[in-house]
């Protein structure tokens, strides 16, 4: 916040200010003009983006805002916003100040127009007294023209009678001729309307008469709806014509029940032709190989969701316009049509399933799905009474476990074929010079075939449809079975055709597929790709093959991404496998023999990490080591008095768990020890020490947040001892290692009440 | 502390976790801090008053308070309002298992921190708290929500805050929830709110409150660290993953005080992270100074881009971070005179971890550490550091 800056940020500021203000305040209109207008406000009125404008729309400018700025710039924006608020209330009081004293001046003129307005009163009075006089002269003259005014209202209303009597009488002429022209509507509105009419003035002799005449009408029109009903075609007319006759008081459910039924026939007829235009649909075994040719899927379900799903769906809408909104009467609501939807729906779904088993490509399977999906959810929203959900859960399942057989059966036999075309390849050859290329290339053939199958599942997985979400554990158990197949295939393979041959390509290609599976869903197989891949790498180096230089820098590469992976117990054995002095970058960097290199620097964060664990777990006081030392172990036998705290195995969860946590320390700590072990020659001294003094310190902030019985603080010194004991085989400064230790054994008296410690005998009789 | 920013060491004969500033007069004449103690091993635990005295540059202790029972104390929390009060997490001493408890002290005849004739000396002359029989016993006024078998599960921390000096509260955080409970003139506790934690495995580590919302609570579970608003029950911010590789653990957090959304965590691996939590995901700034565990962190009230860490390397670092301050300016313009996030100083009188961070009530300048081996040590920002906040 330098002040130059905050200057220049200024200068325009305060005018701004002012402006929004008075613009607020409705002042200082007229002084815009010749203001500084060069930003041009005052032309910005309509722009809802624009904060001063009057059109200004908060949640727009917000949702501008969101959609065009970073994340950063946004954020900065609250930051300036913030910051001119708080401007703004400072300048409103000030200005509210000023805004005082022009109030007063303004007060002394409205006490000037009051006396004004005193003699303006009588002038009014004289007014008012004028206009009442008007007002009597009007009311005289309207009295007088009233009588003729009723006169005009009653002729005008019997004029108005006569004239609906002479069309009453009229009517069964009107209808006759309409029936003659076949015009049903408007026959029916004329019943409709003037029946009620007839009937309650049915007494008088004319109207009787026009009534019957009438009646004998009504029968004619609805025998003559009843025929044009049986002739109908059309949904549309067939609806009108039902409409008509329930205008006329036709039973409801009667109608219905030949509706229903009439629809019902066409749309299976239609639903018949569907499914026989469709291409055939191939019948297969499970486990069978997928067909050469995939079957036409989108256009057999394009065909059969066009052609089926618009009829169902107007019929239901105009099942529901006819029955359910306007003539509900009988109160069967939506029974029949839900059982007409569902009969129809059987032999649908029937078919849907046969084409969607059909092995197709995944993606054009997900395509299909992602169309079933949406087309069964529109029918579900159109159609709820159908209650489909199932079913399409059905569909989806069943698409699934086709689709997987038929993967996994292409993955067998391609694998099959790899596996057998390296034998034939392999076999006859006796040159190891030509040998290699034929082993890299069946290898790789295998490689290939795995990923294929793999990165065909992988769009899978990913899908979103619930019906696949449902099933990815059976996707990935049978995935595994047919994986697990797949790499004993490669092992056996490898290990039946002299693998020192194999070239570190070949290892390569084998890593890229380790790491693919890794990555993807099926860490577990790590080891398995391990087994295989150790085979060459033993067989090269054991031959003292030339290629074992290569082979272990894959390895060692390989390692390294596990232990990225945190596969860390999996990369220790495989570090066993290919330790040798060529591993050393990997332990000490050739830039600074006593730097932490890449491994180091792995297991450092590794024992950091589990003490950060057992110190996450540790600080409700755990007493762990007290615990083991009640169960008997060697401490207790040797001093039986102390009665452990944690004696009665009231070992809680979190007991437990900063116990395990403990251990795998311990345990890290260990391996630790193992490697730095096998590279005693390396000078890999200074790196452990490193190791252990980071291992100590976390070790001694562990238990300075515990509380220790005597026993606990026993078997510490113990485990130290232990500790201590072994660690001269891979650190050569005795010195250091004791004050390292010592510092934990010193925190863990600090932390019991009763320390009293082995002494050095008693250490030299239990460490044997 | 003008002459030459030298630190001030003074030295407690006891294992020493925590403190917390007293006192709070802008100018007083000499700065104080509660340092309790948590020696398992009899019943000599207390709450120590240090004072500093920048004038001549002397440090003391200005009286001693002895904790009934004898009990361990882990945290201190002082009241700004009413000055002799005092919420503690304690333990019972040497008792395995777990016993974190919140309890609300308070410090019977308080003296009047140095604010006097001006000399200094008479704090001096107190007598040395050396015998334990002749020192004047806490008084226990009240106890928060939690402590062993509690739903809430063993207290880690308590934290006070006073809006003004009749409505204060305390939060308090627990392995398993967060509390809120009020405190009154009296040091009489009431609990109010409580949030229980889904229990998934992970005790909380630590917390801290919002200094500008004060239901909310941030508590570090496991690798996450998640904001709580305690009445409304319901999580105000999630850091996903706040830990950074390989540092499994998170030993404390503190607020900006000066800046919305704004909070430091201090990580197993040794670094500091400072965190919008709007921003989520990724820190705004990441600082990798530390060798070992942090165990404390403290923003500076007045100058938010100053901020103490200490760890288990036995280091104290004071950092300089304007990139997460309050000063940072939104504009490129803006931020053009600003220096690079840095660490102002190195604190390396401590031979033992440090546990314990407090700035001074009374100066913007001055804070105090305490490490396991009962050493406070008083400190000052350095000069250029100093300068440089005032200037820019």
């Amino acid at each position: 916040m330098s002040r130059e800056s905050r200057g220049g940020g200024e200068r325009r500021g305060p005018r701004r200010v002012n402006r929004l203000l008075s613009s607020y305040y409705g002042v200082g209109e007229g002084d815009r003009g010749d203001g500084g207008g060069g930003d041009g406000h005052g032309g910005r009125g309509g722009d809802p983006l624009d904060v001063d404008a009057k059109a200004f729309d908060a949640k727009q400018y917000v949702t501008s805002l969101l959609n065009t700025m970073t994340l950063d710039r946004l954020l900065d924006k609250n930051d300036a916003v913030r910051s001119e608020v708080s401007e703004l209330d400072a300048s409103m009081q000030e200005l509210v100040n000023e805004n005082y004293t022009k109030f007063i001046t303004a007060t002394d003129t409205v006490q000037e127009l009051k006396g004004k307005m005193e003699s303006m009163d009588t002038e009014l009075a004289g007014l008012q007294e004028k206009m009442d006089h008007i007002d009597g002269l009007s009311n005289a003259i309207d009295a007088q023209l009233a009588p003729n005014r009723a006169d005009i209202h009653s002729l005008a209303t019997a004029s108005d009678g006569l004239a609906k009597l002479v069309f009453l009488l009229r009517l069964p002429a009107r209808v006759r001729k309409a029936l003659d022209l076949a015009a049903y509507a408007s026959a029916i509105s004329s019943f409709v309307r003037y029946m009620p009419v007839l009937e309650a003035h049915a007494d008088m002799p004319r109207i009787g008469a026009v009534l019957a005449a009438m009646r004998l009408l009504a029968e004619e029109t609805k025998s003559a709806l009843r025929a044009q009903l049986a002739r109908a075609s059309s949904m549309d007319e067939l609806g009108s014509v039902m409409d008509m006759l329930m205008d006329m008081g036709e039973s409801v459910d009667n109608l219905r029940a030949s509706y229903l039924e009439k629809q019902k026939e066409a749309l299976d007829a239609r639903l018949e032709r569907l499914i026989a235009s469709l291409p055939d649909i191939p019948t297969r075994e499970p486990g069978d190989p997928p067909p050469l040719a995939a079957y036409p899927l989108p256009d057999a379900l394009d065909t059969l969701h066009s052609g089926f799903l618009p009829p169902l769906l107007e019929f239901a809408a105009a099942y529901r316009a006819l029955f359910l909104h306007k003539h509900n009467a009988a109160g069967a609501g939506s029974h029949g049509l839900v059982h007409v939807a569902r009969s129809v729906l059987v032999p649908f779904f029937t078919t849907l399933k046969a084409l969607i088993s059909q092995y197709v490509p995944t993606g054009v399977l997900l395509e299909a799905l992602d169309k079933i999906a949406d087309d069964m959810a529109v029918l579900a929203r159109r159609l709820p009474e159908a209650a489909i959900d199932d079913r399409v859960d059905e569909v989806f399942s069943k698409a699934l476990h086709a689709h997987l057989d038929g993967v996994f059966s292409k993955l067998r036999a391609s694998l099959l074929n790899a596996v057998d075309a390296a034998a034939r390849s392999l076999v006859p050859l006796t040159d190891p010079d030509a040998y290699r290329p034929a082993l890299d290339s069946a290898l790789a053939s295998i490689s290939a075939a795995l990923a294929s199958s793999l990165s065909s599942l992988r769009p899978l997985l990913g899908a979103s449809h619930p019906g696949i979400r449902d099933n990815v554990a059976l996707i990935t158990s049978s995935a595994q079975v047919n994986i697990q197949q797949a790499l004993l295939f490669i092992a056996d393979g490898v290990r039946s055709r002299a693998a020192a041959a194999a070239s570190s390509s070949a290892l390569a290609a084998l890593a890229a597929l380790a790491t693919a599976l890794a990555d993807d869903l099926l860490p577990s197989f790590i080891d398995r790709v391990l087994a295989v891949l150790s085979v060459p790498v033993h067989a090269a180096m054991l031959a003292a093959s030339p290629l074992a230089d290569d082979l272990r820098a894959t390895a060692t590469s390989l390692a390294a991404r596990f232990v990225d992976m945190t596969a860390w117990e999996l990369s220790l054995p495989w570090l066993a496998v290919v330790a040798d002095p060529a591993a050393a970058p990997w332990l000490v960097t050739d830039d600074d023999p006593l730097g932490p290199s890449p491994l180091a620097a792995a297991v450092v964060s590794r024992c950091a990490a589990a003490a950060a664990l057992a110190a996450a777990a540790f600080p409700d006081n755990a007493p762990t080591l007290a615990d083991r030392a009640a169960d008997g172990e060697l401490v207790d036998s040797l001093a039986p008095s102390p009665a452990g705290p944690g004696r009665g195995r009231a070992a809680s969860d979190s007991h437990r768990r900063a116990a395990s946590a403990f251990e795998s320390m311990t345990l890290m700590f260990e391996e630790t020890l193992k490697i730095g072990a096998l590279h005693l020659e390396l000078r890999a001294s200074s790196v452990m020490l490193g190791i252990l003094a980071r291992f100590t310190k976390a070790w001694v902030e562990v238990v300075r947040q515990l509380a220790l019985s005597r026993g606990a603080v026993r078997q510490l010194q113990l485990d130290i001892a232990l500790l201590a004991a072994a660690a001269p085989a891979w650190i050569d400064d005795g010195r250091l290692i004791a004050a390292l230790f010592r510092d934990v054994q010193l925190s863990a008296q600090a932390r019991s009440r009763d320390a009293t410690l082995l002494t050095a005998d008693d250490l030299a009789v239990l460490l044997g | 502390m003008e002459a030459g920013d030298e630190s001030v060491i003074h030295g407690i004969n006891n294992t020493t976790r925590c403190l917390t500033p007293l006192g709070g007069d802008e100018g007083a004449e000499a700065h104080v801090w509660a340092v309790g103690t948590c020696s398992p091993a009899t019943a000599a635990n207390a709450v120590h008053l240090v004072h500093y005295v920048p004038e001549n540059g002397t440090t003391g202790v200005e009286t001693a308070y002895t904790v009934p029972d004898g009990a361990e104390v882990w945290r201190l929390a002082s009241h700004p309002g009413h000055a002799h009060l005092l919420a503690a997490v304690v333990r019972d001493a040497g008792e395995p298992g777990a016993t974190g408890r919140g309890l609300v002290y308070s410090m019977s005849d308080l003296p009047a921190f140095g604010a006097g004739d001006g000399d200094g000396d008479a704090a001096l002359q107190l007598p040395s708290p050396t015998s334990p029989s002749a020192l004047p016993q806490l008084e226990q006024t009240g106890s928060l929500p939690g402590g062993p078998g509690t739903e809430l599960g063993p207290v880690v921390d308590v934290l006070i805050s006073a809006l003004d000096v009749t409505d204060s509260s305390a939060a308090v955080v627990c392995r398993r929830g967060v509390a809120l409970a009020t405190l009154d003139r009296d040091g009489l506790a009431a609990a109010v709110a409580r949030y229980v934690l889904p229990s998934d495995g992970n005790g909380a580590t630590c917390g801290a409150r919002s200094p500008h919302a004060s239901d909310e609570v941030a508590v570090a579970i496991g690798s996450r660290i998640v904001g709580y608003d305690v009445r409304a029950q319901s999580e105000a911010f999630v850091l996903e993953g706040a830990a950074a590789q390989g540092g499994a653990g998170i030993f404390s957090l503190d607020f900006n005080p000066n800046k919305l959304y704004c909070l430091a965590s201090g990580h197993s691996d040794g670094s500091v992270a400072f965190w919008d939590v709007r921003k989520g995901g990724e820190p705004v700034v990441r600082m990798h100074e530390h060798a070992h565990w942090v165990w404390g962190l403290a923003y500076n009230h007045s100058y938010d881009q100053f901020v103490l860490s200490g760890s288990s390397d036995t280091l104290v670092k004071l950092y300089s971070v304007w990139s997460a301050s309050s000063a940072w300016e939104a504009s490129e313009a803006g931020r053009a005179g600003h220096p690079v996030d840095h660490v102002a100083k190195t604190y390396e009188e401590h031979d033992d971890s440090v546990y314990g961070l407090a700035w001074s009530r009374g100066d913007a300048w001055t804070f105090a550490s305490v490490s396991g081996d009962g050493r406070v040590a008083i400190h000052a920002v350095p000069q250029e550091a100093k300068m440089q906040a005032l200037m820019t």
